[in-house]
């Protein structure tokens, strides 16, 4: 749960219940903000003071930090559970690949290309990758600002890290670009001048530290010059890598949400990119980095900087990453509807479905891979797949039914047919006797559909 | 005046002289960090900016580091040990045995798990299972006799713990009757001597059958039974678990409440925390992760909070990983299917042993030895290594 309730926000309200902000009541805003659904500026009728107490107590222990403008912005953190199933999980982790200042220079450019092209589809989402980290591996400013140079025109909306230890190298970068890249590591030994830099060019500054504790005394270094902070404990790498990461992150998270220990409040980074140097193998790199950084999303990783752009690798990570921040309070759900698919013509198959996500789009997907005009009826199982819809009691004649009724497919169709999930055979008499219509049971996985039809000779039906 | 604070000095000068322009200071010396003031010198004036000034910068001297503790919780109760297998000496003729459970905190900086994760290699009583392409392409014809299958990866991948998955039983396969599962189970303990996991075929009722006959044939060698569910006659095989001194594993379709009744109706019939490991389900990266995830810490949370009917270990069918497309289907856009499908199924394992899964049932040789050797550490604790990220930037 929310630390906060709802009544206390309450408290904070104008009381009129006069519905400016969306609500029809005080209290329901109240609901919304702890929730995080609405913006406290949204009462009109706030005043100063009492908006900023109101933000205060609203405010996540982890903070939010923005990474970048525009475009290019990232939000990282803000989240204020531990665990998703109390509330959600916000601000999913951008996923940062690499570029080095010792590659040619076109060599910096076809790798920004690739991170910036990257996109793989799932579930009706795009995934794609945030940002590029430029990273000093010469120690020149001259080097570095170039590569910097690269990055930033080679890229249209990824974000930007700047990484080197050396102020010099650091500031190079900044005059190339000054939209609030992220600096990074500011460690025992450079984060006084580092939190200057960053704080002279309003920039977020990754802290790094072998250690939990020993990030302390350089939260408490930074932040007088800087709040816009991002906690990076250590990644390990070797057979440890997973739990010791994973260890330490959730440490953190811990004494920031349950202790409420100040110094841990900020987002959290993990780099996965040293296996690449550390691995012989590009691919056993690859699966290296790629096992690491799905763990650490699991467990409060904010911000990840890989070096590897290889779906097959990136593929596991952003799948995870989707996974984890879907939001348990809401179903993954489509709209319930009737869909077509190629185009479809009154002799097309009426194929039945759900409105859960995964399954819609795993349907659709195939039957447009499989080249097949047909009509797709989407019914209403409140976001769920079809076998637990069927053993739930959601998918039944009467709901198969009512989209057919709402969506007129009987007019858009000569025949009288409709094929419905394998995994629904249970209830196909149901859904013969409640629409009327012949019923044909069709495959388990719908992958198989498009052949089956052919087989079946259903991909047209003649009235 | 050595052990006083200065700044508490110079407050209390400054409260004694409010409003005086200027002070006058004989035999006093005020230190202020590594600035000290030597008063004596002469009756020095000291004008009220200098003063104040010295106050400031006190306050602005390097801030103070909080004090801080890891943040362990308290938990009432212990998740019970469930020892599978046993030695000559308990009776059986194991090798080894394999212990469960025993956690005492959530998270493992609160308290290392006293026993890490098993992982339990899957073997099937025929090939006729949909194994995914490339796992095949690395186990080879072994997977053709299921007793070369369990000796090979017991041998190659050193895993201490094998499942036999008796899948063929089932009416809706090739229905393989009971005394004839029975002999291969006999000869699987034959072939091997690490402990075993006897799997049904997921029929509710040939499944009854199977598991009450192979509790009479393992007698002594403490299987354990997968898996019972409500769906079924299960009274009669915690009955047989009982008698024959086997572990059962409790099944609930990804729900802390129908896992919650199977337990409590298990328990109620005599077995103890200790004779029982509990499956909430495991859905694959990508096809439903998010619920498991959500189940078994919720599962375990409760048991490390006393509930006495979600305190066992948690067993995951982690091979589930290759119902996703991602893991298995040929896809140019995705790369190889040869590095998906292991990481998929290493990340879905590592994942629910993250979240509290206890015995990961798996069947990629490359997940097998990667999430192997990584489970260690959750009992072993945090590991610093040598390799820093900043050793790879100047
Ligand atoms: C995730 C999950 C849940 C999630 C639900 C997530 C969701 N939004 O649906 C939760 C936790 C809520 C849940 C609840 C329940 N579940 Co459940 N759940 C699953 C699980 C693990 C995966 C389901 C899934 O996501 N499948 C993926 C989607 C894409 O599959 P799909 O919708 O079936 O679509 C495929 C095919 O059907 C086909 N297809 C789809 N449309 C079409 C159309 C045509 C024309 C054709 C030909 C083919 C086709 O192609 C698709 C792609 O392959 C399954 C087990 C499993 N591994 O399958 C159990 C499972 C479905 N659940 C089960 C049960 C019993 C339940 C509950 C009743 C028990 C409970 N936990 O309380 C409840 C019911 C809740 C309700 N309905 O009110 C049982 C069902 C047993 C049965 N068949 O009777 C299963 C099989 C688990 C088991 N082995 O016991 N569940
Ligand atoms: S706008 Fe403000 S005063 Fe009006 S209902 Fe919303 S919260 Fe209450």
């Amino acid at each position: 749960m929310p630390k906060v309730s709802a009544m206390d926000v309450y408290k904070l309200l104008p009381g009129h219940n006069c519905g400016a902000c969306g609500c029809s009541t005080c209290m329901e805003f109240a609901t919304k903000l702890v929730n995080r659904e609405a913006d406290p500026e949204d009462c009109p009728h706030l005043d100063e003071d009492s908006l900023r107490k109101l933000k205060e107590l609203i405010s996540p222990p982890v903070k939010e930090v923005r990474i970048c403008e525009g475009d290019r912005s990232v939000v990282v953190g803000g989240d204020e559970v531990l665990f998703r199933h109390e509330l959600t999980f916000f601000n999913p982790p951008p996923v940062f690949c690499t570029v080095y200042d010792d590659m040619d220079e076109e060599e910096i450019a076809s790798k920004v290309d690739r991170i910036q092209s990257f996109q793989v589809e799932r579930v009706g989402e795009v995934l794609t990758l945030d940002g590029v980290a430029v990273v000093s591996r010469k120690g020149d400013p001259e080097t570095f600002a170039k590569a910097v140079e690269i990055a930033v025109e080679g890229s249209e909306d990824l974000a930007i890290a700047l990484v080197s230890k050396e102020v010099d190298v650091l500031r190079a970068g900044l005059d190339v670009f000054d939209e609030r890249p992220l600096v990074y590591p500011a460690t025992e030994e450079n984060v006084e001048p580092l939190a200057a830099l960053a704080a002279e060019h309003d920039c977020p500054l990754g802290l790094h530290a072998d250690d939990v504790e020993d990030l302390i005394p350089l939260v408490v270094k930074a932040s007088e010059h800087t709040e816009d902070l991002l906690l990076d404990p250590g990644t390990e790498f070797g057979p440890y890598d997973v739990v010791s990461t994973t260890d330490k992150l959730s440490e953190i998270r811990k004494a920031a949400i349950e202790e409420e220990f100040e110094p841990f409040g900020y987002p959290t980074l993990v780099t996965t990119f040293p296996y690449a140097f550390l691995e012989d193998d590009p691919v056993d790199a690859g699966m290296r980095e790629s096992y690491l950084a799905s763990a650490c999303v699991l467990r409060y990783a904010d911000l990840i900087i890989m070096d590897t752009v290889e779906p097959w690798a990136l593929l596991p990570v952003l799948t995870q990453r989707q996974c984890v921040y879907t939001d348990p309070r809401e179903p993954q759900a489509v709209e319930p509807g009737l869909y077509k698919i190629g185009n479809p013509d009154e002799h097309s198959p009426v194929l039945v479905t759900t409105n859960f996500k995964l399954t819609y789009h795993c349907v659709a997907g195939d039957l447009e891979d499989g080249g097949v005009d047909c009509w797709l009826l989407v019914i209403d199982t409140g976001g769920l797949a079809v076998d637990v819809s069927v053993a739930g009691g959601q998918f039944t004649g009467e709901a198969v039914k009512e989209v057919m009724e709402e969506t007129g497919i009987e007019e858009k169709v000569a025949h009288r047919v409709l094929i419905i999930p394998g995994k629904a055979a249970a209830v196909k008499g149901d859904v013969e006797e409640a629409t009327g219509w012949e019923v044909i049971v069709g495959t388990q996985d719908s992958s198989e559909l498009p052949e089956f039809l052919e087989k079946e000779g259903l991909a047209r039906i003649e009235g | 005046m050595g052990g006083l604070d200065p700044e508490e000095i110079i407050k209390s000068v400054l409260g004694a002289l409010e409003g005086a322009e200027e002070v006058e200071l004989r035999n006093v010396a005020i230190e202020v960090e590594e600035m000290e003031i030597d008063f004596r010198t002469a009756a020095q004036v000291i004008p009220m900016e200098i003063l104040k000034r010295l106050g400031e910068r006190k306050e602005k001297a390097a801030p103070e580091i909080p004090e801080y503790e890891p943040p362990v919780g308290e938990y009432e109760s212990e998740i019970a040990e469930v020892t599978i297998g046993a030695t000559k000496s308990e009776g059986g003729t194991r090798d080894r045995v394999v212990v469960l459970g025993g956690e005492k905190a959530y998270f493992p900086f609160e308290a290392p798990r006293p026993n890490p994760p098993v992982v339990t290699f899957d073997v099937f009583d025929t090939p006729d299972v949909g194994i995914p392409g490339p796992i095949r392409q690395e186990l080879g014809d072994v997977v053709e006799d299921p007793v070369d299958w369990a000796r090979a990866v017991v041998k190659r991948y050193g895993v201490d713990i094998v499942t036999i998955h008796l899948v063929s039983t089932s009416p809706k396969m090739y229905d393989t009757p009971v005394e004839e599962a029975m002999k291969l189970l006999e000869d699987i303990l034959d072939a091997v001597k690490v402990p075993i996991i006897v799997g049904g075929s997921g029929d509710p009722e040939k499944d009854v059958e199977v598991f009450v006959k192979a509790a009479e044939v393992c007698e002594g060698e403490r299987v354990m039974l997968s898996s019972i569910n409500e769906d079924m006659d299960f009274e009669k095989v915690v009955e047989a678990a009982k008698e024959y001194g086997h572990v059962v594993l409790t099944f609930a379709p990804i729900d802390v409440n129908m896992m919650k009744s199977i337990n409590k109706r298990v328990l109620n019939r005599g077995l103890k925390p200790e004779d029982v490991v509990m499956d909430p389900t495991t859905c694959a990266l990508g096809y439903g992760i998010e619920y498991t995830i959500d189940a078994m810490t919720r599962i375990r949370l409760a048991g490390l909070q006393g509930d006495e009917y979600l305190r066992m270990p948690i067993s995951s069918g982690s091979t589930n990983a290759w119902a996703a497309r991602e893991a298995w289907m040929k896809n140019e856009e995705w790369g190889p299917r040869e590095y998906r499908g292991p990481l998929w199924e290493a990340v879905t394992a590592t994942t629910v042993a993250l979240c509290g899964a206890d015995l990961l049932m798996m069947f990629h040789p490359w997940a097998v030895q990667t999430v192997m050797e990584a489970m260690e550490y959750l009992a072993e604790g945090r590991i610093i290594g040598d390799a820093r990220v900043t050793d790879f930037i100047i």
